[in-house]
């Protein structure tokens, strides 16, 4: 079935023409004129996780985003890249536009496509203001000259281009949940767990082409990284009260005080360091949530 | 006959699978390590929740009550790595491959579980702060075991 998805994919790009598989960036122009605040980055840095994926496996210092982890996947092996502020193997002579153009369009200075192992279709909910305050913060993190390895993937996924027209199926910068009904704290929690957060990543269930199936939003699946499932974290299965909620993200301790597992040790670490209304936030966005099965 | 017998059995036993799998529960029994770790990973988790309860001030803290948490994480500890024997990985268990793939690294974290259990029932204890730093140090373990050696589903 995936493999005549991919074929059908294969025919309607050579039909679509390759102009609409090239890349997008964010004009130098484009980019807003902004004060950047280092503190506020840090928490952007935390809620984006960048650490659980870009430091190097079993580096201590988590600051040092030396990428090398290898991400399994049944597209093939993503070789995660070296992100830190060294100038030629990391992101140290990146401009303001290079970095929104990843972050947003999910395409590097060298006009190719991100595969979207990297969640730029969530990380592009996330304010212009947010991304500049990050990209500040980065460069004050250690270089390190590891070079990034390449990706191990097999045909078609080694094609780069055809990542074009996954985007124009899957990528949206527009919110998922509707506006309609949500508090003030919801809203703040729909920026930080549809933006920033990208926790529909694991949480989202995928379709035969990778892409997130908007139907089943948030309903849990296989794990796409390693073994077990993915919890359904919509009302219809987590049925924690808000602060219950909100204290496993600061604790990792679910309400009978069994703790979290897997790659979710390494969101809590990172939700830990959130101001606590932001834990209740995200507590009140997916409460929020429709119940799906 | 026969036949359709067997296989209504076998229906049988397959759905009895699916709902232990499900409920994740097993009487204990001193034959079967999985049910002896998954009790004794049900009172760690019931005894850290009576150490967070204090910290979060919803329950008065009391230093025997401090005490018997970590008395009791500190046994759990002690008996831990002997419950993941090499024949004891089954469908219906939350451990993750990596006990057994990585028996060094596991064989390292139940080690530190211990040592830190020790280390904090030699510590003074008398207030909530002093509680709350070597509650702090021990229930660090879990994260940073799980995230390795136990998987979610």
């Amino acid at each position: 079935m995936l493999w005549r998805g991919l074929l059908a994919l294969a025919v309607i790009a050579a039909g679509l023409g390759w102009y609409v598989t090239g890349a997008e960036r964010v004009a130098e122009a484009d980019v807003p004129a902004h004060t950047p605040d280092l503190e506020n980055g840090a928490l952007v840095f935390a809620i984006g996780g960048c650490a659980s994926c870009h430091v190097a496996p079993g580096a201590s210092d988590k600051t040092v985003l030396a990428g090398g982890l290898l991400i399994h996947s049944e597209f093939g092996t993503f070789a995660v890249p070296n992100i830190s502020s060294d100038a030629t193997h990391g992101i140290g002579a990146w401009s303001a536009a290079d970095f929104l153009s990843a972050m947003k369009l999910g395409t590097a200075p060298d006009g190719r496509h991100y595969y979207p192992a990297f969640p730029f279709t969530a990380y592009a909910r996330t304010r212009d203001g947010d991304l500049l305050d990050l990209f500040a913060y980065l460069k004050t993190l250690p270089a390190d000259a590891t070079p990034s390895a390449p990706h191990a993937l097999g045909f078609p996924f080694s094609i780069s281009r055809g990542i074009g027209l996954w985007k124009l199926l899957y990528a949206t910068p527009d919110p998922v949940l509707p506006e309609d009904g949500l508090s003030e704290a919801a809203l703040r929690g729909r920026y930080l767990v549809e933006g920033p957060g990208h926790c529909a990543e694991c949480h989202t269930p995928r379709d035969a082409l990778g892409g997130l199936d908007m139907a089943r939003w948030m309903a849990g699946g296989p794990n796409p990284d390693g073994p077990g499932r993915i919890p359904n974290i919509t009302p219809a299965k987590l049925t924690w009260s808000e602060s219950d909620i909100a204290y496993y993200l600061e604790s990792g301790f679910t309400p009978d005080f069994d703790s979290a597992g897997g790659s979710m040790v390494a969101v809590i670490e990172n939700t830990a360091k959130l101001p606590p209304e932001d834990r209740a936030a995200i507590a009140a966005y997916l409460t929020a949530l429709p119940p799906r099965e | 006959m026969k036949r359709s017998l067997t296989l209504a059995a076998a229906g049988l036993i397959a759905a009895a699978g699916i709902a232990l799998a499900h409920d994740n529960h097993r009487e204990t029994d001193i034959t079967d390590p999985i049910s002896l770790r998954t009790a004794a990973m049900k009172n760690v988790g019931q005894a850290t929740g009576i150490g967070a309860r204090m910290m979060k001030g919803e329950i008065d803290y009391d230093p025997m009550t401090g005490r018997a948490v970590l008395l009791t994480l500190h046994t759990s500890a002690l008996g831990f790595f002997r419950m993941f024997p090499e024949d004891s990985q089954a469908a219906d268990s939350d451990a993750a491959p990596a006990v057994w793939e990585d028996r060094a690294g596991f064989r390292e974290a139940s080690a530190k579980f211990i040592a830190d259990t020790e280390l904090a029932l030699a510590a003074p204890i008398g207030t909530i702060e002093q509680f709350g730093a070597q509650f702090q140090a021990v229930t660090q373990n879990c994260g940073s075991c799980h995230r390795t050696y136990r998987i979610k589903r």
